[in-house]
């Protein structure tokens, strides 16, 4: 008897605890709206903390920022407020908070949250819904299988062909290129993208090696690589610390290729001085030029030491959100139609975003080389 | 609750503890069938997900009782039977269209292949490097998956429905209660088995393996039977998240999933059925709503120090304390307090 008097305080404790789960506060609000004016609300999932907080946070600050932005411009007749989701870097909990935004919350739109294996899941949620998607991720497939996504960023395969396109104007006879990929849907994907871009330039990859993710130690890899010595090693991989331990070991070791890779959240920090003369694609860079500096000014100013490309797209996305509630209207369906109309729309990061033929907004990428405290811009020229 | 092949003796005296009467064990069934109808009282979308959630958790939680706890097998390899099972239930029920009410009993049988497969590779060894071995086989199955262009490579599948009854089960209430049916089952096979002859030799050799032997108890048989039955629940358990998360990827095999798991059946007991099921619950809950408390930045901190705190005051977990001498005795005691001093 004891243990079925064992097993029932169990089950009340278990109840009680399932009951009190029913009371869960709201997700914390961003910035307050103006008295005067309806408050438009949207859904933010970030990756906050966990592994990748480095991206979750950008996206945080880059909204953040440009809600701040608008809110003291005053030229909607409305004021927006983020209402803020950390997802922990943890799918369930993305899923999770992505049908709480748009359930019990009854938000009409959601952005975030930024890495592959989170993002597709939460906008498999939103597709289902009929819910539009501000995505950052570069995955292809996103925009390709939901149409309910629009990216604000670049996606994968023009981001590479950027990188063809760089390696195509300064590649010299009888030089090499290698590709180093993590064996991740973005770096086995990006691998598979360069190998077919290269071959239209009539470019074979001299060497293609994967790596699996958190490796610590990188020393076949780059002794593979000073064997053959090639120009440039085109760099697939997003993990910001596997980013910096193949910079930092290559520079131990002596390889004296250019590494040419995605713009890791944090990578640049990991490196240190490794990093300097690590060349990053991306679709905006924190450089000298004045609307790149005000914003990296704004986005600094939420906490962000140096501001990333997630960050300036997030800002931009932002501001898109505002113009497409101004010109569509509040519900779902009138802020996908919207986004749909904004054509030769003017960010502060980029100034060419184009929703009206497909949902992805840039046609373009660029590169630049971190030089130690800055970014200088090599590409396009 | 709380396994163990000693008498149900408590407290100095040596008796018996004292009866509650047959009115618990009607509590206990109505307990459970309040959580049958919780989704219905507590109708919010988003929270019967969590709750759908919870429940997958608690059953890959008590696969770890099964496993670790019941058999003395310390195995670090449940994402490898979730994860398989994630993927069956995509294949058999999300692509080739079968029933889930058929379909998630085959994907339990793919998890028992699975399970007595990683028993058979494993079980030659014992303690940490049979903890390290189940982890390297769970890394090996991802390696498979990952490369392997039929089951989507990195990026995984997306893009299917998984059907039970002929209704979809991204329906949350439906998950909710096709995975209380399993956690059910699962339960009640449990308690089966430790009052059966199977449960007993596999205490017997969980206490002493070389003793158990040398009573005729085939002590590998039984524990692959272990990994037979936890890897067939953690297969459902990995089934039922594909219907949750709506997609399946190689992050099914993570080592974090099979770590927070680990630290549930840890704080809660890892041989206290009862005692992880509480924990389950209430760290998903904690997981899910720790941004609410400003302590999502914590959580993995917090998770570390339930594990130190409960290894260094409750080894036996906070199920264990449910046969505490000193927590029966204090009951004992308010009991005659209630009773004008007689017991």
């Amino acid at each position: 008897m004891i243990r079925s008097r064992k097993f029932a305080i169990t089950a009340l404790a278990v109840l009680g605890v399932t009951a009190l789960a029913g009371c869960a506060q709201p997700a914390d609000t961003g910035d307050g709206g103006d008295g005067d004016k309806a408050t438009f609300k949207f859904a933010v999932v970030a990756e906050e903390t966990g592994n990748y907080a480095g991206y979750g946070t950008q996206l945080v600050a880059g909204v953040k920022a440009a809600v701040k932005d608008i809110n003291a411009a005053g030229d909607y007749n409305f004021t927006l407020e983020p209402v803020i989701y950390d997802c922990q870097s943890d799918q369930a909990i993305c899923v999770q908070k992505t049908r709480q935004a748009i359930t019990s919350d009854e938000l009409p739109v959601v952005m975030g949250p930024i890495v592959s294996v989170n993002i597709v899941p939460s906008a498999e949620v939103t597709n289902r819904a009929g819910v539009p998607h501000l995505v950052m991720a570069v995955l292809p497939a996103l925009t390709a299988d939901y149409d309910n996504t629009f990216r604000w960023g670049t996606q994968n395969d023009r981001s590479n062909q950027t990188v063809v396109d760089y390696v195509e104007a300064n590649l010299k006879p009888g030089e090499d290129v290698a590709i180093v990929n993590a064996t991740t849907d973005f770096g086995k994907g990006g691998a598979v993208i360069q190998t077919e871009q290269l071959a239209d330039i009539g470019v074979t990859p001299a060497l293609t090696i994967g790596h699996d993710p958190d490796q610590a130690d990188y020393t076949p890899v780059i002794t593979q690589l000073k064997e053959l010595n090639p120009r440039y090693v085109l760099l697939s991989d997003s993990n910001p610390a596997d980013v910096a331990k193949l910079l930092r070991q290559a520079k131990e070791l002596g390889l004296e290729s250019e590494w040419i890779g995605a713009d890791a959240s944090g990578s640049i920090d990991l490196a240190g001085a490794a990093a300097i003369g690590y060349k990053t694609v991306s679709p905006w860079y924190p450089t000298e030029e004045a609307n790149s500096a005000s914003l990296a000014e704004k986005l600094q100013a939420q906490g962000i030491e140096i501001p990333g490309w997630i960050a300036a797209m997030a800002y931009d996305a932002t501001l898109g959100l505002a113009e497409a509630v101004a010109t569509g209207g509040t519900t779902s369906e009138e802020i996908w139609s919207g986004l749909e109309g904004l054509s030769d729309f003017d960010g502060l990061a980029r100034g060419d975003w184009d929703f009206s033929k497909d949902h992805m907004g840039l046609k373009s990428s660029t590169i630049a080389t971190w030089n130690g405290t800055g970014y200088e811009s090599v590409w396009p020229n | 609750m709380t396994d163990t092949l000693s008498p149900a003796t408590t407290g100095a005296t040596g008796r018996r503890a004292p009866s509650a009467g047959n009115l618990l064990p009607i509590i206990g069934v109505v307990v459970a069938a309040v959580a049958v109808v919780l989704p219905i009282l507590v109708d919010d979308f988003a929270f019967n997900y969590l709750m759908s959630y919870t429940v997958i958790t608690c059953i890959l939680a008590l696969t770890m009782h099964l496993l670790m706890g019941l058999a003395g097998v310390f195995s670090l390899g449940q994402a490898a039977m979730f994860g398989a099972g994630a993927y069956a239930a995509v294949v058999i029920i999300g692509q080739t269209g079968i029933d889930g009410t058929l379909g998630l009993f085959l994907v339990a049988a793919v998890g028992a292949v699975i399970g007595i497969l990683m028993g058979l590779v494993t079980l030659r060894t014992t303690d940490l490097y049979l903890a390290l071995t189940t982890l390297a086989f769970g890394y090996i199955v991802e390696n498979l998956v990952r490369n392997s262009d039929w089951l989507g490579g990195p990026q995984g599948i997306t893009g299917f429905d998984i059907t039970f009854a002929g209704s979809y089960l991204d329906e949350p209430k439906l998950l909710y209660w096709v995975g209380l049916g399993f956690l059910y089952l699962l339960i009640v096979i449990i308690m089966s088995v430790r009052r059966s002859k199977v449960g007993r030799a596999l205490m017997a050799t969980r206490e002493s393996p070389i003793a158990a032997r040398s009573i005729g108890i085939d002590t590998r048989r039984y524990k692959l039977l272990a990994f037979g039955v936890a890897g067939a629940f953690a297969a459902v358990a990995g089934g039922l998240y594909t219907a949750y998360a709506l997609v399946v990827d190689p992050s099914v095999f993570g080592i974090d999933l099979t770590l927070s798991v680990l630290a549930i059946a840890i704080v809660g007991g890892l041989r206290s059925m009862p005692g992880i099921i509480v924990v389950a619950i209430v760290l998903t809950y904690f997981r899910n709503s720790a941004e609410t408390f400003g302590a999502s930045q914590y959580v993995l901190l917090i998770y570390g120090l339930l594990i130190v705190l409960t290894l260094r005051f409750l080894p036996q977990g906070l199920g264990g304390l449910l046969t505490s001498p000193r927590v029966l005795a204090a009951t004992r005691s308010i009991r005659a307090r209630f009773h004008g001093g007689t017991q």
